[in-house]
């Protein structure tokens, strides 16, 4: 038995979910790799030339079962490798090395390697700096094999495992997570990178950014990863462990409800209909989406396309995207966003142009009205898309009223374009906009009179109401979604929308928050739009609760002076009108300690 | 040995795209071929050479070519390059 006391490594959270089990190591330690002096080193350019053909054909077939489980976007980041694998001048080069320096083949492509890696990483191009996974992912595959490891396994490891590393390539994971009760906690990443959604995509928890500490970490420890915090606790305490022990009873049970209510209609106890769609980053989400009893897709967000290379996908490209979506989810309703980039964010950025202020600068539909010509791709793609299912289009950041007609008459001028090109299209194509800057809000009336519908996006619109950068840790206190400015802004919002007889969505993190929902709907916000994992909680809230109660509760907050005020309340009011959700509010957003 | 300087003028610059499409023409000619920028030096033949070039838009590159084809082949690198590899 262990005597060393617990220990708490804070990463980031990229993944939901608890695992309580053991630690395994899988550093593979490409950091120090020593240059060994070979005696044969004809046999070693050969072992060496046999390993890095392996290496090649490995990755070629992760690649196309990527393709398969989730889809070209994923793909894509192999192909990259199985290029580097195959560059024959480059692996040459290596075996000419070998025969004149008399040293292991491992040492000498891992130093070639980190040649080009410090070119890279002085680029000023996000892009090409990230290339160096790609480059890391083959090397580190290469010195593997070399040294008789044939891949990551978990052989002889039973039971609840954590998967501990500096860094995982996305085929590890891809690779490990055809076992149950598995996590990842890895030293690099973060909740963007290759790692974190691939492991979100596969719904197995998991905490990156650990730092230095995951190398230090060794194999057979107790541990419990909690993907909610993006916490490692080693050697957990009795205490500790009884708690996680808890919650994870807790969780389990929650989600065996959750599950029972897929089928079931959102309907509030008094049968007031909350409709609960989903939002998604890329395609291979939409099988989970209906799995998830979703009505449909609230908000696609297609700058994800950018993903993994920094080129405008082309008009086929996307149109085959858009129509595959659609036709997935047959006549269920899905609204497609369209590009939200801008700053560091453009495809093509090179870094020296940045926004001093990204946030209040070149974003979104201001990039799109500049640059019409990639604005027009993509409108004519949708619109092209449109026949094969229940599509509706919505444009992000509108701040003014002349933003919004100029983009209406783009749209127009691209229908004019395709049917002169008698390429067929549906004609009603809803129209929306987000509503995410306060200015939109507060003239919301005026927009009601040009659209079909409005999304609000609480994440921004909170950040521009109060000033606040939603990223900055130091401004974390100040980042209050429930300020009354915030409520008000939403209530102007849904007004301005009802007495046009047009519909309100939201599509921010509040939507997907228990205590956010209850108030949204009190608000009289119509459809709820979160992120497949969240469409069972936060049914389960509008199942719990009654609409005239969250009415009165609406009403009663709007008169109040303080996010912590109203937070408050809402807490204690959800305690005493609707008991059954104790446990729904605990897990949500990761708040497991109640 | 015929030399060469082309500037990229495609808003990407060398990336995974352009970059394997420069290898790919390379590749067709028998000379050694090769691309300089400042004090780097690759083989234009070579993926991982040509991401390290991390050549941006605007930087300007020198292509030399040595071999039997090398008139040919300093101008179908220098054509590739500034067509913008296709794009736009």
């Amino acid at each position: 038995m262990s005597s060393s006391n617990e220990r708490v490594f804070k990463g980031v959270a990229a993944s939901p979910g608890i695992i309580i089990g053991s630690t395994r190591s899988l550093s593979r330690d490409i950091q120090h790799v020593n240059p060994e002096a070979v005696d044969d080193y004809e046999g070693e350019i050969e072992t060496f030339r046999k390993a890095i053909a392996l290496v090649k054909k490995t990755l070629e077939r992760i690649g196309e079962k990527v393709q398969l489980r989730l889809g070209p976007e994923f793909a894509r980041i192999f192909e990259a490798q199985v290029m580097i694998a195959g560059d024959d001048v480059w692996n040459e080069n290596i075996a000419k090395r070998i025969r004149k320096e008399k040293i292991s083949a491992e040492y000498i492509y891992h130093d070639e390697s980190r040649k080009v890696l410090k070119q890279l990483g002085n680029s000023s191009d996000a892009y090409l700096r990230e290339r160096a996974q790609d480059i890391e992912a083959v090397t580190s595959r290469l010195v593997g094999r070399m040294r008789g490891e044939k891949k990551a396994t978990l052989k002889g490891f039973k039971g609840a495992t954590v998967v501990v590393a500096r860094y995982l390539t996305p085929g590890d994971i891809l690779g490990l997570s055809v076992r149950r009760n598995l996590g990842f906690a890895t030293g690099i990443g973060g909740q963007t990178s290759h790692t974190a959604l691939i492991a979100k995509s596969l719904s197995v928890p998991a905490v990156v950014g650990l730092g230095k500490v995951a190398e230090q970490i060794e194999s057979g420890e107790r541990v419990i990863i909690d993907g909610y915090k993006g916490l490692i606790i080693i050697n957990p305490t009795g205490a500790t462990l009884r708690k996680y022990r808890e919650l994870k009873k807790s969780e389990t049970q929650l989600r065996r409800q959750l599950v029972a209510l897929r089928d079931k209609p959102s309907v509030t106890k008094d049968q007031f209909e909350v409709k609960i769609l989903s939002n998604i980053e890329l395609p291979n989400e939409v099988p989970k989406v209906l799995s998830s009893g979703a009505s449909g897709i609230g908000l696609y967000r297609t700058e994800y396309l950018f993903l993994t290379r920094p080129e405008f996908p082309s008009f086929e490209e996307q149109h085959k995207t858009y129509s595959s979506i659609l036709r997935r989810m047959g006549n269920k309703p899905v609204v497609i966003r369209t590009f939200d980039l801008g700053g560091d964010k453009f495809p093509g950025a090179t870094g020296k142009t940045f926004d001093l202020n990204p946030f209040l600068g070149w974003r979104a539909i201001r990039v799109c009205l500049d640059r019409p010509d990639v604005f027009k791709v993509q409108l004519k793609a949708l619109l092209k898309a449109s026949r094969w299912g229940n599509l509706s289009i919505m444009i992000p950041m509108i701040s003014n009223y002349e933003e919004l007609v100029a983009t209406k008459a783009i749209l127009e001028e691209c229908k004019m374009e395709l049917r002169k090109e008698k390429v067929k299209f549906k004609e009603d194509i809803p129209l929306g906009i987000m509503i995410e800057i306060p200015s939109a809000a507060m003239i919301a009336d005026h927009l009601a009179k040009e659209v079909d519908f409005f999304s609000i996006g609480t994440n921004d619109l909170t950040q521009y109401t109060l000033a606040v950068d939603r990223g900055n840790e130091l401004l974390s206190d100040l980042y209050q979604g429930f300020h009354p400015s915030v409520l008000g802004l939403i209530k102007t919002t849904v007004t301005a929308a009802h007495d046009r007889n047009i519909k309100v969505s939201v599509c921010g993190e509040m939507a997907a928050d228990p205590l956010g929902a209850v108030i949204l709907a009190g608000l009289g916000v119509d459809e709820l739009s979160v992120s497949f994992q969240a469409v069972g909680t936060i049914k389960k809230v509008i199942r719990s609760i009654d609409y005239a109660s969250a009415c009165q509760m609406a009403d009663n907050v709007l008169k109040m002076r303080s996010h912590n005020d109203i937070k408050e309340y809402l807490r204690n009011e959800i305690d005493l009108r609707f008991p059954d959700l104790k446990p729904v509010v605990k897990f949500a957003k990761g708040n497991i300690n109640g | 040995m015929v030399e060469r300087e082309v500037r990229i003028i495609n808003k990407l610059g060398l990336h995974a795209r352009p970059a394997a499409l420069l290898v790919k023409r390379a590749s067709q000619f028998e000379s050694e071929i090769k691309l300089k920028r400042e004090n780097l030096e690759v083989n234009a033949k070579s993926i991982l050479g040509v991401m390290m070039l991390a050549a941006e838009m605007g930087s300007v590159l020198t292509v030399i070519a040595e071999g039997p084809d090398e008139e040919e082949a300093v101008e179908a690198m220098a054509k590739v390059i500034q067509t913008r590899f296709g794009e736009e």
